[in-house]
């Protein structure tokens, strides 16, 4: 609590009040109730402000206690308000403050206060009563509202309030004293008695009960007052003496007795507000004086208003009296001037304007018009864009906007590439307006209707009539003008002379010229117009006449028009007088014309001629002077006094006279005479105006029933059969492909084809083109008439209600020979003309259920990006194209009304533009200086390039990690060569695509053509042209697997939330229980089973290592080494030796460049249940599976024998030394695709191996085959007895295998994209029903009907068979020899970059050719997973399967097939898919007319459409040439023995010379025993009967040439025999065998080589290689 | 070749009314740009925020560009989709911001907008989502298309960019 005595110094002085202070005291007395006591001391102004004044010291100090007794709790908008009064002293906003302060009190407590009424009006809008008997407070309150410039009434009246109150004496003395004792007392507040101060409250109540105050009444004089506030000149203040000495605010207030009483209850109850009343004290005599309200009554005032004030009327006023003296009241509108719209002002308030400027006589304000001079409403009705208003007209009805249906996450990926649209076109009808098949009277009738269609048009346009009356309107103003110029010019001249100042008069002038010209203007169009409108009209009769002769003259009505001439007779002196006033107008402006002209240029003539009468004056003296100068020459004597000036004077001279001279300026010529302009302006009128009497002509073209045709004559009669038998349709292309055709209709007499068809096409993106054909045909032939290509709509544009008009004409030449016309023929009457018509159409995108448009997603193709509408709308605006002047003239042409509206955003544009801007707006463009360009038309330079390369993982620059950054370090060539390749890749691709195409579309003929010219040129090329050939090939293969990539692109790029989540599940109930039950299994099973393993998606497997296993378990039928040849030529050297028949092996697996190995296991049938595994890395450690697909490494599996050689040479130390050698031979080999492990994700099985021709020094153990494995019993399976097991795949090696991946990568999805396809739709989806009902009832059988062709198509697999001639070379063999066939053409086929279904496909085509029930065989194998092998049918129950890449074939119950699964079989003419219960071949039955076989075509199904095979009808094969062969014979072997050497490293080669002739010999007859020789079972590189290998060569004839080789060394050798494809190729497999590893001391090679060559440059190689060491 | 890269990551989103959000964003390049390296246009996650919080995409942004002029410089076309209770979305803000032509880090704030309906619309979307969408892309950047739409306010969709500029100096444009 605050208490009185805190101020000691503030009581001792005495100071003067000062406005400023008072109210700044005030503030601080009412507010600062709630402030700190440190605050006002710390105010050192405020100090000074208190210390000067007692009594607003104490009024606060009152207040303050008074308040705080009632609200103890200060509430803290006031001390906001606080804060800011300090800080703002003096501004006039104090009484603001005050409120602000009383407000933030009163939520508080009810303070009383008495103040003024409308103050508390202000502070709350509850009925507050403010009590404060301290009456000085409220004045200085008061005083505060002197800050507030007299704004209003309100503050008017309290001003009044305060100028009385400033009148208040000072406290009294007893105040006075109070103030004395609670200074003395310091710190004690002076407790007065209660008696005391009920006293005091008494006599103030006292006063305050006294009568009406001057305040009172002034309440009420301010109303009154406040009407005349602005308009009465106040009078002096009186300052009235205070009369009524008893004033209190209570009577304002006039609160009820009651109250009073009960307030000065709750007052007495307050100690300290006894003080205040005390320091009011007594006012002796009262400074106010009450005055009665003074009224003046209305009518008085309104008499004093009248006197004092001027009204004006609202009623109009006087038109004339607007105008300036002398000045005609003009009309804009009338003159044909645009008048904007002026703002909307009642009339009342613009007649009281207007006569209020007249009164003061104003007249400025008025324009010629008459009105007030304003200016056009400058708020438009119209919301404005800077596009033209029609414009936006036409685009607010295409929405933006679209309602969507939330929609699954899905949705938001298929938003990118374009989905398809629904395509809505509707052909309304087609139209002829010239066809072959008119007669002339159609021709006429067709160009009847033509000049009708262009009549009415200019009938309802009516350009002519306009012309004329705005002629009219012109020559009127004209002469309003002229008639207004001579007046001013009279008015001028006679009144104001000085008024018309010259300007004016050049104004009046300029106008003028301007009208005239615009006359002229305007004359000439009329007349063009009128001329144009007089020619349609007599040519329209014209026509109709001849159509009326020709009728007549052939009795025959053609077509049914007929044209209705109206006539309107009209008055013929009328019309002359009309026409001769027209006539004189017109002369007479012709006239004044010409005189103007004439004028015009008499005046340039004359100005001319002066020039050139000076200049001509100029020469002659000039000449003169040279003259003179010359005679002085001649007479010898040179004035030399005259000096430089004559020199000067002379170079004048010559140049002057060197020039040639001016010709003379001609006079103009003059105006023609009167009568000529007459007869002139009359044979205008002649041709433009229809003579005086004829009657005004009106056209109108009708329809009259067509008279049956009777007699009329032949060729007519000829001509309407014809008619009557031609077909038209339309055929509609998208994108050049046939989508749909209307239905053929006979044309009509009329030649109009009625249609209203509407197709709904489905797109899956934006077509390229849309084009409609017209076709029209008799019986037999079709015609294609014309072909229209529609602009393809917007993307936002659906079909319009009205259709749209396509013109469309053909190109083709007829002629008839009956009454038809023909087109095309030059010189003809009627048919001259192509054919040519209309076509009415609607297109446009289809509407959803939602009202969407159906357009596809995605940017339109750029020539469909603007839609037809807005570019026909913009062309409308548009001025023409060109430069800045161009348009600058356009415009001064054009001479836009610049105040219209319509015109304003051309107007700005266009001046926009012609101030130097760009028309395109939007700065001008900046270029980078310097810059090359686009290197190559890409740019960026080499290493942006790289940069985008690696991007886009082109296989080259994928692992480049590290790019420079300076483009000078980046390595140019290699890209340069990439460029080159790819383009030239592109290229082949493109070619064979195109062969491609032609053999896809049925047309076998030229698809024959193009493979036999392809082989001729493949034929050519030998040697080195091979090899390239070769690398071009598998440039192709790249492309093409380039070209499928994108195209499934799409398909596999999509991942799923699998390979981007990993979810660990979360163990519950069954999965702990199951972990439970895991106690109890058996440890080891005696069935184990294979548990499933997590599959691992893409994005999980970065950061694991995937690792390939390879699970080798055992081997059969190893050949085992030779006892006989082992002891003959090793004698007892090799360890081991000792029993015949061991064999030491060991299987080596090889896989991306790791190497492992199994132990060694002996025996012919080893078992080695090992388990190697390999680290994978995958291409970029990239395991998505686009990347893993692209893995082209191979497992590679070697079975070698591992033979020691002991090397001790001392046998004394044997007991107690070893030194051995240990030494590999190769027994073969299997290669096994990672591709085909991962898309089956395990393999497992057991395979044969690829085993060499002949091993030397082995042998199979017969014991070991369990069968009769003998050279008879592996005869040739055509030969085999039925019933008979061919033993062929028992007698090679075989190896049980199982392969897979750790952790399982998940094989990639098979890929659906949607093929098109060029055969009928029906067959396509059949197909596709087939595979899926198939499909979903064995779903791991894969089945197809078709398969893509090389060109990407769909083609049926039926239409690959067919028979087709093996190359007569080889059919001349004996029939026991067939099976060479296939051997050969399956390497033809691999040069041809073949796969199995091509050598499957190939081979099966020649067993139909042979007359064998062959089929294509569709199903799964190992090691190449899918794949397609042949069956033929050897007997009832017989089949064979062949595997056509490696020519094997075998019976289905072989137990171990590479065949593992059989899906389905295809014959020339039918598909069968597999629907037996088991799939693996022993247990599938063959019979296809068994139950077991669904076909594709009948049985319920789709009938065999007989769909042309896509294979030629025979094979051109040539034979290559000899010496060619010979040659590359010679090369390969030198290259092979160069790459042995190096093999070999630093082990020095020795050729044994003599070997390698014995060696060659025998590699010669290799391949003619294959083809000759019985024995040979599948004479292919693997031969069936190896185990007899051994044995069959020693029967060979050249066998005994070996011999003599081993007998004297020991020889290890292994033949090879491959198709040859490149000279790598041949090498890599020559260093697979393995020879070049033999280390023994001493050792020998001999290497031979031969090349066989088959017809189409197919070559079959034979690569013998040994190691011969001495015997010892 | 002035080269242009932008690296950075879509940060995420606050002021949206909704609490699951993705946003697929899209470069939009001028004529003279050449995207070297880098996707030109993606989509974030959708993520889902607690009351309150701010969505969390950090989408990363890595965009390898080149350019002929100044012309066209990209920008990034934004559109915000929430996702429902049953993973159904729709738009609820476009957005377009001009990466920074400034070399440096840069946290960018790009308000975003959605068209407004009709009242059913509005309701619709209220009760059962969807909403109205705009046809086309193009409408987002596009100033002649723009004024007929009436929208309404989205959130705010955070980025933190770092440009850096290389070469640019060459061709007399100081950065």
């Amino acid at each position: 609590m605050t208490r009185p005595g805190c101020f000691p110094r503030c009581v001792d002085e005495n100071g003067v009040r000062t406005p400023a202070h008072s109210a700044r005291v005030t503030q601080l007395a009412v507010a600062g109730t709630h402030l700190p006591r440190g605050l006002h001391h710390r105010d050192p102004g405020l100090r000074n402000c208190l210390s000067c004044r007692q009594g607003e010291n104490i009024a606060r100090h009152r207040t303050r206690r008074g308040t705080l007794s009632r609200s103890p709790e200060q509430p803290a908008p006031v001390h906001r308000c606080l804060e800011g009064a300090q800080r703002s002293y003096d501004l006039p906003g104090h009484a603001g403050m005050l409120f602000a302060a009383l407000q933030g009190c009163l939520p508080a407590a009810p303070l009383f206060f008495l103040c003024h009424a409308k103050v508390l009006s202000q502070v709350n809008t509850r009925p507050v009563t403010i009590h404060c008997r301290n009456t000085r407070l409220l004045q200085q309150a008061i005083t505060g509202f002197k800050g507030m410039r007299g704004r209003d009434v309100e503050s008017q009246a309290e001003r009044e309030a305060t100028r009385f109150f400033s009148a208040t004496p000072l406290p009294g003395p007893a105040s006075q004293q109070v103030l004395q004792a609670g200074s003395e007392g310091q710190a004690v507040l002076p407790g007065p008695s209660t008696a005391g101060e009920r006293k005091r409250a008494g006599r103030l109540r006292k006063l305050i009960t006294r009568g009406p105050t001057r305040f009172d009444e002034a309440r009420v004089t301010s109303r009154i007052q406040g009407e005349e506030f602005f308009t009465r000149v106040w009078p002096e203040e009186q300052h009235t003496a205070p009369s009524s000495p008893g004033f209190s605010l209570w009577d304002i207030l006039s609160p009820s007795k009651s109250q009073e009483k009960k307030d000065g209850e709750e007052e007495d109850a307050e100690g300290a507000e006894g003080e205040s009343h005390a320091l009011v004290g007594p006012h002796p005599c009262p400074p106010t004086r009450s005055t009665p309200a003074v009224y003046v009554p209305l009518h008085l005032r309104r008499i004093h208003q009248q006197s004092t004030l001027f009204l004006p009327s609202a009623l109009p006023s006087d038109l004339r009296s607007k105008l300036e003296e002398g000045v005609s009241v003009r009309d804009p509108l009338e003159e044909g001037l645009y008048v904007g719209e002026k703002p909307f002002l009642t009339p009342a308030n613009r007649n009281i304007v207007e006569n209020r400027l007249l009164r003061q006589n104003n007249r400025h304000w008025f324009s010629e018009t008459g009105s007030l001079e304003r200016l056009n409403t400058p708020i438009n009705e119209q919301f404005y864009h800077h596009l033209p208003p029609h414009l936006q007209e036409a685009q607010n009805k295409e929405p933006l906007t679209v309602f969507m249906e939330p929609q699954p996450i899905e949705s938001l990926q298929d938003c990118d590439e374009g989905t398809g649209g629904v395509l809505d076109l509707e052909l309304c009808g087609l139209h002829f307006t010239h066809h072959p098949l008119f007669s002339p009277e159609h021709v006429l009738a067709a160009q009847l209707t033509q000049d009708y269609k262009l009549y009415k048009q200019r009938v309802n346009l009516g350009a002519t009539r306009i012309l004329q009356a705005k002629l009219v309107v012109l020559r009127q103003s004209l002469a309003k003008l002229r008639e207004a110029g001579d007046t001013t010019n009279q008015l001028s001249q006679s009144l104001q002379p000085r008024h018309k100042t010259a300007r004016e008069e050049l104004d009046v002038a300029r106008r003028l010229e301007i009208y005239r010209r615009e006359v002229k203007a305007c004359r000439e169009e009329a007349n063009v117009e009128a001329e144009k409108d007089r020619q349609l009209l007599t040519g329209l009769l014209r026509t109709w006449r001849s159509i009326k002769d020709l009728r007549h003259s052939s009795r025959v009505h053609a077509t049914s028009i007929r044209l209705l001439i109206r006539k309107e007779e009209g008055d013929r002196a009328e019309e002359e007088e009309q026409r001769k006033v027209e006539l004189e107008e017109e002369v007479r402006e012709v006239l004044e014309e010409r005189q103007q002209e004439y004028e015009a240029q008499s005046k340039r003539y004359e100005k001319e001629l002066a020039e050139w009468k000076a200049e001509h004056k100029k020469r002659k003296e000039a000449r003169r002077r040279q003259e003179e100068r010359r005679k002085a020459a001649e007479e010898g004597s040179t004035p030399d006094a005259q000096g430089e000036e004559a020199l000067i004077q002379v170079a004048q001279d010559d140049t002057l006279l060197a020039s040639p001279e001016p010709p003379r300026p001609s006079r103009p010529p003059k105006p023609p005479p009167k009568h000529k302009v007459e007869l002139e302006v009359l044979e205008v009128f002649s041709r433009t105006r229809k003579p005086p009497g004829e009657p005004v002509v009106s056209l109108e073209l009708t329809q009259t029933p067509l008279p049956e045709l009777h007699n009329c004559p032949d060729p007519e009669k000829k001509r309407r059969q014809a008619v009557a038998k031609i077909h038209v349709w339309l055929r509609v292309l998208v994108n050049n492909k046939l989508v749909t055709q209307t239905s053929s209709t006979t044309l009509g007499a009329d030649f109009t084809l009625p249609l209203g068809h509407t197709f709904r096409m489905a797109l899956s993106s934006w077509p390229r083109s849309l084009t409609v054909e017209v076709v029209e045909g008799a019986s037999l032939r079709q015609t294609l008439v014309a072909s229209i290509t529609l602009p393809i709509p917007g993307c936002t544009a659906t079909t319009k209600d009205a259709p749209e008009v396509a013109q469309f004409s053909g190109s083709q030449v007829v002629s008839h020979s009956h009454a038809g016309v023909g087109c095309g023929q030059v010189g003809s009457q009627y048919g001259s003309s192509l054919t040519t018509g209309e076509l009415k159409y609607k297109l446009g995108w289809a509407t959803g259920a939602e009202g969407e448009v159906l357009a596809p997603l995605g940017p339109p193709p750029t020539h469909a990006a603007i839609p037809p509408s807005s570019s026909t709308a913009l062309k409308w605006v548009a001025p023409p194209e060109g430069g800045v002047a161009d348009t600058r003239q356009w415009l001064q042409e054009a001479r836009l009304d610049p105040n219209d509206p319509a015109n304003a955003a051309l107007i700005a544009h266009l001046q926009k533009s012609a101030g130097g801007r760009s028309v395109r707006g939007g700065g001008h463009y900046l270029e980078f200086e310097g810059v090359a360009g686009w290197e190559g038309g890409r740019g960026g330079g080499v290493r942006l390039r790289v940069l985008e390369l690696r991007d886009q993982g082109e296989p080259l620059y994928r692992d480049a990690r590290l790019v420079p950054a300076l483009e000078t370090q980046v390595l140019r060539d290699p890209l340069q060569n990439f460029e080159r390749r790819t383009r030239e890749m592109e290229e082949e691709a493109e070619a064979v695509v195109a062969v491609g195409d032609g053999g896809g579309s049925g047309d076998a003929g030229a698809s024959g053509d193009g493979e036999a010219e392809r082989v001729k040129e493949v034929g050519e090329g030998w040697g080195a042209e091979l090899e390239q050939r070769w690398e071009r090939v598998e440039g192709l293969l790249a492309s093409l697997r380039r070209r499928l990539q994108l195209r499934y692109s799409p398909e596999s790029a999509a991942p799923v939330l699998e390979d981007l989540v990993r979810e660990e599940s979360i163990p519950d109930i069954g999965t702990l229980g199951s972990s439970l039950a895991a106690v109890f299994r058996a440890r080891r099973p005696l069935r184990p089973t294979r548990r499933p393993r997590d599959r691992v998606r893409g994005a999980a497997l970065t950061d694991q290592h995937v690792q390939l296993i390879v699970h080798v378990a055992r081997a059969f039928n190893v050949p085992v080494r030779d006892p006989q040849q082992q002891q003959d030529s090793l004698g007892g050297g090799v360890g081991g030796g000792g029993d015949g028949g061991c064999v030491r092996t060991l299987v080596e697996v090889t896989f991306q460049r790791t190497t492992r190995s199994t132990s060694v296991a002996e025996g012919p049938n080893p078992t080695w249940n090992q388990q190697l595994s390999f680290p994978f890395r995958a291409p970029n450690d990239n395991f998505s599976p686009g990347s893993l697909q692209q893995v082209r490494e191979d497992v590679f599996l070697h079975l070698y024998d591992q033979v020691t050689q002991d090397l001790l040479d001392d046998p004394r130390l044997r007991p107690s030394t070893l030194h051995h050698r240990l030494h590999h031979r190769w027994l073969g080999s299997l290669t096994i695709p990672f591709s085909t492990i991962y898309a089956n994700a395990k393999i497992e099985g057991t395979f044969a191996l690829e085993e060499p021709v002949m091993l030397l020094g082995y042998t199979r153990e017969h014991r070991a085959a369990h069968l009769p494995a003998s050279s008879s019993s592996s005869s040739s399976p055509p030969n085999t007895p039925p019933g008979h097991l061919p033993s062929t795949s028992l007698a090679t090696t075989h190896l049980s295998l199982y392969i897979t991946l750790e952790p399982s990568l998940p094989p990639p999805e098979p890929l659906k994209a949607q093929f098109e396809s060029s055969e009928p739709e029906e067959v396509v989806s059949a197909g596709r029903e087939w595979v899926a009902a198939l499909a979903s009832r064995y779903p791991r059988r894969r089945f197809r009907t078709h398969v893509l062709d090389l060109s990407g198509r769909l083609v049926c697999l039926t239409r690959y068979l067919r028979p087709l001639p093996p190359p007569q070379e080889l059919m001349c063999q004996d029939s026991a020899a067939t099976g060479d066939i296939w051997a050969n053409s399956e390497q033809f086929l691999t040069l041809l970059t073949g796969d199995e279904e091509e050598h499957a496909v190939l081979l099966a085509c020649f067993f139909l050719h042979l007359g064998k029930t062959a089929y294509l065989l569709l199903g799964s194998g190992v090691p190449e997973g899918e794949t397609c092998y042949v069956v033929t049918r050897e007997s009832d129950a017989d089949w064979l399967v062949w595997q056509p890449s490696t020519g094997r074939c075998f019976s289905p119950r072989h137990p171990f097939t590479p065949l593992h699964a059989v899906y389905q079989l295809v014959s020339q003419d039918n598909i069968w898919g597999n629907v037996q219960k088991y799939d693996d071949p022993p247990r599938v039955s063959l019979d296809v007319g068994g139950s077991g076989w669904r076909p594709f075509f009948g049985r319920g199904g789709l009938r065999d459409p007989g769909l042309a095979s896509v294979q030629p009808p025979r094979l051109t094969l040539p034979l290559p040439d000899p010496a060619q062969v010979k040659e590359l014979q010679e090369r390969l072997e030198l290259s092979l023995r160069d790459a042995f050497m190096k093999w070999r490293g630093t082990n020095r080669t020795t050729w044994n010379r003599h070997a390698i002739k014995v060696l060659r010999k025998l590699v010669e007859r290799m391949e003619e025993t294959r083809t000759t020789a019985a024995a040979t079972a599948a004479p292919h590189h693997h031969p069936s009967g190896s185990s007899s290998s051994s044995l069959r060569h020693q029967h060979h004839p050249n066998h005994a040439l070996l011999a003599a080789i081993m007998k004297s060394h020991q020889v290890c050798g292994v033949c090879v025999h491959l198709g040859y494809s490149t000279a790598a190729g041949v090498v890599a497999a020559v260093h697979g065998a393995g020879v070049h590893l033999t280390q023994a001391p001493g050792v020998e090679f001999a290497l031979a080589l031969h090349l066989h060559p088959y017809p189409g440059q197919v070559l079959s190689v034979w690569v013998y290689v040994a190691a011969l060491v001495q015997r010892f | 070749m002035a080269e242009v890269h932008v690296v950075g990551q879509i940060t995420g989103a606050s002021g949206f009314p909704d609490s699951s959000l993705l946003c697929k964003w899209l470069l939009q390049l001028g004529g003279g740009w050449r995207l070297v390296e880098g996707l030109a246009e993606g989509q974030t996650q959708a993520d889902r925020s607690e009351v309150g919080e701010e969505i969390v995409w950090c989408h990363p942004l890595d965009i390898h560009l080149s350019t002929r002029g100044i012309q066209g410089w990209p920008r990034l076309l934004l559109q915000v989709y929430r996702q429902d209770a049953l993973s159904r979305v729709d738009v609820c803000g476009y957005g377009i911001i001009h990466i920074p032509t400034h070399p440096g880090h840069h946290t960018l704030h790009c308000h975003t907008w959605r068209p407004v309906g009709t009242f059913s619309e509005e309701f619709r979307r209220a009760f059962l989502g969807g909403g109205p969408q705009l046809l086309s892309t193009e409408f987002i950047h596009s100033s002649l298309e723009r004024y007929r739409l009436s929208t309404i306010a989205s959130g705010t969709v955070h980025l933190d960019i770092g440009v850096i500029l290389r070469e640019f100096d060459k061709y007399g444009i100081a950065t």
